[in-house]
């Protein structure tokens, strides 16, 4: 038999209705250690709101969808964590979707939108036509989107590494590499399109320091994709003493074959991953690379969905942060 | 204004039922172009089902939720993405949870079961009790479970390591090694409480090999800890020339730890961990592993949702899968 709300609050001995703001999370003045006999009593008993009824009479659930398209690799699994500890602790659940692209390369959000979401957050979302997005609502709901690729008429948290990589190239050139490359997926046209700040970063670099621009391409962003190409191309053209990446899977994976080729890092060649994923704490020597202010851009994110959640009609927001770049063991030379 | 059923059939030149159809992916002879077109023009003029209304009618909402209790592994990660992978195949959204664990040790999972899922699918259900679980139902919804800890009050998925871990010390005397010692967090009570496959193994392997088991007794399961605990595991003189671990993240930091010793892995120490996340084979030498069937797993746990959402009433479904001792660089002498 399902247990009513007015049998908790008979047993806490609190009204009803204290008992439904607890279990809502929603603000009353009750301090902690009642707000937790109340769980612990309404647990016990087997009370649970039915969500069902709760969403269709609200049209609310408490969740947030987030948009993420690879789960798989370390840094957006970085991100999501993150992301899920902000949800929780504002008392919010979070719903992992994937962005569904029609045939003519626009964004379809309807399967998302059936859902009585509170907003969506997108993490890199691929670049298309979003429609219903206007004024950072999605079909009403509040939208943000966070990340390098971060963009439109919306609240967005981006990521810039101009200058981290800038930096990247001149500290490459003070340890001495004669040639520095940069490792990249072959999407150059969309990174031209986009105005991406690695690349940018890079060109400028280069410039600065009066050397020849190089890539190295690969078949993707992820490690599998760069062991053939990067191999090939060092076996044809030999091996530059300095290689900046795209991403810190491509320099993990470089990391692993440049020493399986009889190279040493970073004597023979230095080597600088992108992001700044946990992963790059483990490799020997560490891996030098620039770090995303993850903690800071999902923080900052949950905030301002908040706030576009209780006033869906204010300003847009939309920020930039800088990343940094952390020198290690893969760029330093005895 | 909310754009109607209707209004998008118009603009289709088609009959509501097909558009309801198209969108809710029944399937019927719909040719893919007209498919492809209706779900462009829905897509176009903001229309989607009303789901929550739609839940209440047939009493599925086509969503599940994922319950895990720690999100920063990669391990975690790769579980997220077989079983996303699984439900989107399948149609159905995925939800993810936190177990929240209450003071006096059992769970809190009031929020989990208020959510409008058909079932959920939980990772490693913690230690303690579950209130309101029994007979695969977790307050009248589908509860399937999967991974090295499971209960059996509900359909499960269990990962065994004894095998495996035994086979994985006897590897490493083979490779001569004398002196093979256990990271292990330090969770003994519930080691012997849950009968711990991988202990149990260690054990039985040390036995057989007539060697007194050895263990390096970390705070938790985390990668830095591994490293200070082995670290000073060593720095007190301790010299064991292979190191077993309780999970991948722990052997990365006692490769680590080993590493900044000046020790060589694997001619000063050989090194083995547990779950075969990707980065094992990242480092130099790769990492030996005892490699989980994940997907596998998922593609099971996913079956087993399905059948129990079908018909709730059903026998307990249980099953057992090995995982896979993957022999590589850093145990081979």
């Amino acid at each position: 038999m399902q247990v009513t709300l007015q049998q908790v609050a008979k047993q806490a001995g609190v009204s009803v209705s204290t008992v439904s703001r607890v279990l809502n999370n929603a603000s009353v003045r009750v301090g902690p250690e009642t707000r937790q006999r109340i769980r612990d009593i309404a647990t016990d008993m087997g009370y649970r709101a039915n969500g069902t009824a709760r969403a269709l009479a609200t049209g609310k659930t408490h969740s947030v969808a987030l948009w993420a398209d690879n789960v798989l690799s370390t840094y957006y699994s970085q991100v999501i964590c993150l992301l899920r500890t902000e949800a929780e602790n504002h008392g919010y659940d979070l719903m992992i979707g994937k962005a569904d692209t029609l045939a003519d390369g626009s964004i379809n959000s309807a399967k998302l939108m059936a859902w009585p979401l509170h907003g969506v957050l997108t993490i890199d979302l691929p670049r298309a036509h979003i429609p219903g997005l206007k004024q950072s609502l999605l079909w009403g709901k509040p939208f943000l989107n966070i990340g390098a690729y971060a963009e439109g008429d919306a609240d967005f948290v981006k990521v810039d590494f101009t200058s981290a990589v800038i930096e990247s190239v001149l500290h490459l050139d003070s340890i001495g590499c004669s040639r520095i490359a940069n490792l990249l997926p072959d999407w150059l046209d969309f990174f031209e399109e986009v105005g991406d700040t690695r690349l940018l970063g890079y060109q400028l670099g280069m410039s600065q320091v009066g050397k020849k621009i190089e890539y190295i391409f690969t078949e993707n962003e992820r490690r599998q994709g760069t062991v053939a190409p990067l191999e090939a191309y060092i076996r044809e053209n030999g091996c530059p003493q300095g290689i900046f990446c795209y991403n810190d899977d491509m320099a993990i994976s470089a990391h692993l074959l440049l020493q399986k080729m009889g190279l040493r890092i970073p004597e023979d060649v230095a080597l600088i991953g992108c992001n700044g994923i946990d992963d790059t704490d483990y490799l020997y020597p560490q891996l030098t690379t620039i770090v995303q202010p993850m903690e800071r851009m999902c923080a900052m994110a949950w905030n301002q969905l908040e706030k576009r959640i209780r006033e869906p009609d204010c300003a847009l927001r939309q920020e930039t942060l800088s990343a940094h770049l952390l020198v290690r063991g893969s760029t330093v030379k005895d | 204004m909310r754009t109607s059923l209707r209004q998008v059939a118009e603009r289709a030149g088609v009959s509501g039922a097909t558009v309801s159809r198209v969108l809710n992916d029944v399937n019927v002879c719909i040719t893919p172009e007209t498919r492809q077109r209706v779900k462009s023009i829905a897509a176009e003029m903001g229309y989607h089902p009303n789901r929550v209304a739609r839940a209440l009618a047939t009493g599925r909402t086509q969503a599940l939720a994922l319950w895990i209790v720690n999100f920063r592994s990669p391990y975690y990660t790769k579980l997220m993405y077989y079983n996303r992978k699984q439900a989107e195949s399948a149609g159905y959204d995925l939800m993810i949870s936190g177990a929240q664990i209450r003071n006096g040790g059992s769970l809190d999972a009031s929020k989990l079961v208020s959510w409008p899922v058909d079932g959920i699918l939980a990772v490693d259900v913690p230690r303690g009790e579950t209130p309101g679980l029994a007979d695969g139902l977790f307050w009248g919804k589908p509860l399937v479970n999967m991974g090295g800890y499971v209960t059996d009050l509900a359909d499960y998925v269990r990962l065994d390591f004894r095998h495996r871990a035994n086979e994985a010390v006897l590897h490493l005397y083979e490779v001569g090694c004398r002196r093979i010692a256990y990271v292990v967090p330090d969770w003994f009570e519930w080691f012997e409480e849950t009968d711990d496959p991988r202990l149990r193994g260690y054990q039985d392997a040390m036995k057989e090999l007539g060697f007194e088991p050895e263990y390096i007794i970390i705070p938790n399961e985390w990668r830095s800890t591994a490293i200070a605990g082995v670290s000073a595991y060593y720095s007190a003189g301790n010299r064991p020339d292979a190191l077993f671990c309780y999970n991948d993240d722990m052997a990365i930091g006692a490769y680590r730890a080993v590493r900044d010793l000046g020790l060589q892995v694997p001619s000063d120490v050989a090194l083995i961990g547990c779950d075969g996340i990707e980065e094992t084979e990242y480092l130099d030498p790769q990492l030996t592993t005892l490699e989980q069937p994940v997907s596998k797993m998922c593609e099971i746990a996913w079956r087993f949702m399905q059948q129990r959402i079908e018909d709730p009433s059903i026998p307990l479904q249980r099953a057992v899968v090995q995982p896979n001792l993957l022999i590589r660089g850093s145990s081979e002498r």
